[in-house]
């Protein structure tokens, strides 16, 4: 009943902390979230995207005999950067090391097994070296790299025997009787069908495509494409709202009135957010690499890269959001801005992609292809032997469209680095190869100016947000 | 609380020249504004207190008092430095060419009820905003509890009603006290432990599960008034804090501030409701076009007029011109009017009554209004702009 007994309640309790504050606004936040009809929405889209990446099935076709072929190339020529899904033979051309190995007989251990990603092989291998420029390999050498490609082992060699004649030898002929073991990323090579509900509806064609190849395509669509873009523009209009509601006429009195500095506010409710979408996209890449993990029995955990990137991207975006928020005062406005942010980016990045291509093409262009012997030996150079040179239209990279594009892609946030980062590693992980692979290898794109550049334009959008909003009379 | 209703009637009895005309009962009742001031010995050994001295509780309360004056010692230091809880000098506060204050000056004391009055556009809330360091004055200075405003020290001693709050629809009453508190810095239990006391001292028990989007607008007063209240500040400021309620909560409102200012609690109050103001107000201000037009207790503010309201027991008068002064008709039943020819003529007037054999039944000093103070003011000037 006595007055001072309040009052030394007050002194003594009273002690806020930033953490009690941020703590107030987390769950101000989280039950303004929960409060969005949307997000139930998005979260009911992601649950049937699931369901129906659940309802795949995935199985192996025939291509034993196209894997032991592949590997019997790879010991005569460079494979490093050439696509295996496509069996073309052009690609080795010019790649050779002065020999030619080739498989002359492949039956399954036993003969009866049938030709698929588990099935011991029985071999006979020939090698024939063009005297001067090649060299005989020894039984040793060639169970060492059978089978070894640059992306991975596809085959190891469990028995060898020599069964070269002494005059085959005399002339370059080798040949070898093997028994050889599926490798550990022979399944990521091999050809699956694909196709969802059940058989009804296919997406491979009727050889299939690499296992690698789908789980890579699945992983994109439900964490960085589909489902990641689902995720992200839901949240961006969710979060969207929560600036301009907390700095309203009525209720943002409400809240300068604690004791606790204006730029607080402002922080706390940007972390709390992005809380909150951290632990979405977790679950979203989680969920995407469970469901690919259960249908194809790949592991491997480069999609959970695609957490942070994700997230990184987001926290600019909302940084955008905030910003927009806190000037206009308007959750419409916050999230158009932010929308049309992030399609700018969208846009110059993939035309920034555009130049990079372009200018790989040029200095790839005109220049012949280390000759080979067999070269030497054609009557005359063909044309072939070249690479494409430009494209009808000209170097993109040349033009003063691509010149602006570049001077604007400089200074804006790189989130396409971000999604390089993921691309690449899970290109690398699944073995994945092609035009887009030698794209991603690309010295243009370094992880560190991605995240640098973002982390710096996230930081400079969310300072100018809390000056402003602790300059200004309510 | 019958108690309660009188009290304000009784204090502002007390102060003014009727105090005599107090029953013991009603005198009896200021003893809280006794105990109620611990900040300063001035507030404490004031004349109510001895009024009641022979109480047959006077003890309890002596021991209270002690108790209470050893409290303020302890906290003396702190305490005694702060002679008023609000304190602005010259304060002028500009928005480009318009100016919304032009240097108002004003000292307020610990526990006092202080009503700020003026027309739309007069400059109350800017003053307020300054007050709680949302605004940046232009010049001048303000202080609050002897700290400069807008410092975070001092907005933690501070709870605020603003006017057409609006508070996040998607919490429920629990939830937004909780939300708040922690802002201000209560741990859990004591947010938890607050929040119940207060939904139920104002009639909000019962409807925890409630979203603020399905209260009534009386609610979400009441609510408003909760989160204000929720931290136990030593100063309130309440823009209409009985906006939109009905008469039975007004009342449970009064009543709840008039216990926080029993606590010590300073309470400012803007409010358009100039009956409530004259009801709860210690002190009253008006403000006029960014300008302090008039300070001071109710009484002082609404001034006595020299007339009294008489009624008679007996036969009808039949003559209206007296010695002391003069009878007219009052318009109420059987009551007349009597406008003395001299301030000390009371007296002459009883005299004469009982001299002409009149038994007296009424006796009444007749005042103003707060309202015809305040249209007096408003007309003077026209409105404000």
């Amino acid at each position: 009943m006595n007055v001072p007994i309040d009052s030394q309640l007050r002194e003594s309790s009273c002690r806020p902390g930033p953490l009690r504050s941020f703590a107030a606004i987390l769950r101000d936040a989280w039950l303004a979230f929960l409060d969005a009809r949307i997000l139930w929405l998005l979260l009911a889209a992601i649950v049937v995207l699931f369901a129906v990446a659940l309802s795949a099935r995935v199985e192996p076709q025939t291509g034993g005999r196209r894997y032991l072929d592949l590997a019997a190339r790879a010991l005569s020529a460079d494979m490093t950067g050439i696509d295996l899904s496509k069996d073309s033979l052009a690609d080795v051309a010019g790649r050779l090391d002065g020999s030619l190995s080739m498989i002359t007989r492949a039956e399954p251990v036993p003969t009866t097994a049938a030709d698929g990603p588990g099935t011991t092989w029985s071999v006979t291998l020939s090698r024939n070296v063009v005297p001067v420029v090649g060299s005989l390999a020894t039984a040793d050498e060639i169970a060492r790299r059978f089978g070894q490609i640059p992306d991975g082992r596809l085959w190891t060699v469990r028995e060898i025997r020599e069964t070269t004649t002494a005059m085959a030898a005399a002339v370059g002929s080798q040949t070898w009787e093997l028994k050889v073991d599926p490798g550990p990323d022979l399944r990521i090579l091999w050809p699956h069908r694909f196709s969802l509900f059940g058989d009804s509806l296919e997406l491979t064609r009727p050889e299939g495509a690499p296992l690698g190849l789908e789980v890579f395509i699945l992983q994109k669509l439900l964490s960085n494409g589909i489902g990641g873009t689902i995720l992200l523009l839901v949240s961006v209009v969710v979060t969207a709202a929560f600036v301009p509601t907390m700095i309203r006429k009525g209720t943002l009195e409400l809240l300068l009135v604690r004791p606790l500095p204006r730029w607080q506010l402002i922080v706390f409710t940007y972390v709390a957010a992005l809380l909150f979408v951290a632990a979405l996209l977790g679950l979203l890449i989680l969920a995407t690499w469970l469901v690919t993990g259960l249908l194809t029995g790949l592991w491997s955990p480069g999609i959970l890269l695609a957490l942070p990137t994700l997230l990184l991207f987001f926290a600019m975006l909302l940084s955008v959001s905030v910003f927009t928020g806190v000037v206009t005062r308007s959750a419409v406005a916050a999230m158009l801005v932010t929308v049309a942010y992030w399609a700018v980016l969208f846009v110059v990045g993939l035309m920034h992609l555009q130049v990079v291509a372009s200018r790989i093409r040029e200095e790839t262009a005109d220049k012949p292809r280390p000759v080979s012997v067999a070269d030497a030996l054609r009557p005359r150079p063909q044309p072939a032997r070249r690479e494409q040179a430009s494209s009808p239209r000209g170097l993109f990279h040349t033009t003063t469209v691509a010149r602006v594009v570049e001077a604007i892609y400089a200074v804006l946030p790189h989130t396409e680095d971000l999604d390089t980062i993921i691309d690449r590693q899970l290109m690398r992980d699944f073995a994945v190869g092609g035009r887009l692979r030698q794209l991603m290898e690309s010295p243009d794109f370094t992880w560190a100016r991605g995240v640098g550049l973002t982390l710096v334009h996230t930081a400079a959008f969310l300072i100018a947000a809390c000056v402003i909003f602790s300059r200004r009379d309510p | 609380m019958p108690r309660r209703r009188t009290f304000a009637a009784a204090l502002r009895g007390l102060r003014s020249l009727d105090a005599d005309f107090a029953p013991p009962s009603m005198a009896a009742r200021v003893r809280n504004a006794g105990s109620r001031g611990t900040g300063s010995p001035s507030l404490i050994f004031r004349e109510d207190f001895f009024l009641d001295s022979t109480d047959a509780r006077g003890c309890r309360r002596i021991w209270d008092l002690l108790l209470s004056f050893a409290f303020s010692a302890l906290s003396a230091t702190a305490m005694t430095a702060i002679e008023h809880v609000v304190s602005v000098r010259l304060l002028q506060k500009h928005y480009g060419q318009l100016r919304a204050l032009g240097g108002v000056s004003l000292d307020v004391e610990r526990a006092t009820v202080f009503g700020l009055l003026g027309q739309n556009g007069a400059g109350k809330t800017t003053l307020i905003k300054i007050l709680l360091g949302m605004l940046a004055p232009t010049s001048g200075s303000a202080h609050l509890l002897g700290r400069p405003v807008g410092s975070v020290e001092a907005r933690r001693e501070v709870g605020y009603l603003p006017e057409d709050h609006r508070l996040p629809e998607y919490h429920t009453g629990p939830s937004l006290l909780d939300v708040y508190g922690g802002l201000q810095g209560l741990p859990r239990q004591e947010r938890r432990r607050r929040a119940a006391e207060l939904l139920d001292l104002l009639g909000l028990a019962g409807r925890e599960k409630l979203r603020i989007r399905g209260y009534s607008k009386g609610m979400k007063q009441r609510l408003g008034l909760a989160q204000s209240l929720l931290h136990r500040p030593s100063v309130l400021f309440l823009d209409e804090p009985t906006d939109g309620v009905d008469p039975v909560g007004r009342k449970q409102i009064r009543d709840l501030l008039l216990a926080e200012r029993a606590r010590g609690v300073t309470i400012f109050i803007n409010s358009h409701l100039l009956g409530e103001v004259e009801q709860l107000c210690d002190r009253v201000a008006i403000l006029k076009k960014g300008q302090l037009a008039l300070v001071g207790t109710v009484p002082e503010v609404v001034g006595d007029k020299s007339t009294w309201l008489v009624g008679f027991d007996g036969p009808l008068l039949s003559d209206h011109t007296w010695q002391s002064g003069r009878l007219v008709p009052s318009g109420t039943a059987d009551l007349w009017r009597l406008t003395l020819d001299s301030a000390e003529g009371i007296d002459r007037f009883l005299g004469e009554a009982r001299g002409r054999g009149l038994l007296l039944r009424h006796l009444e000093r007749e005042r103003g209004t707060l309202e015809e103070i305040y249209l007096q003011l408003a007309d003077a000037g026209g409105p404000s702009s």
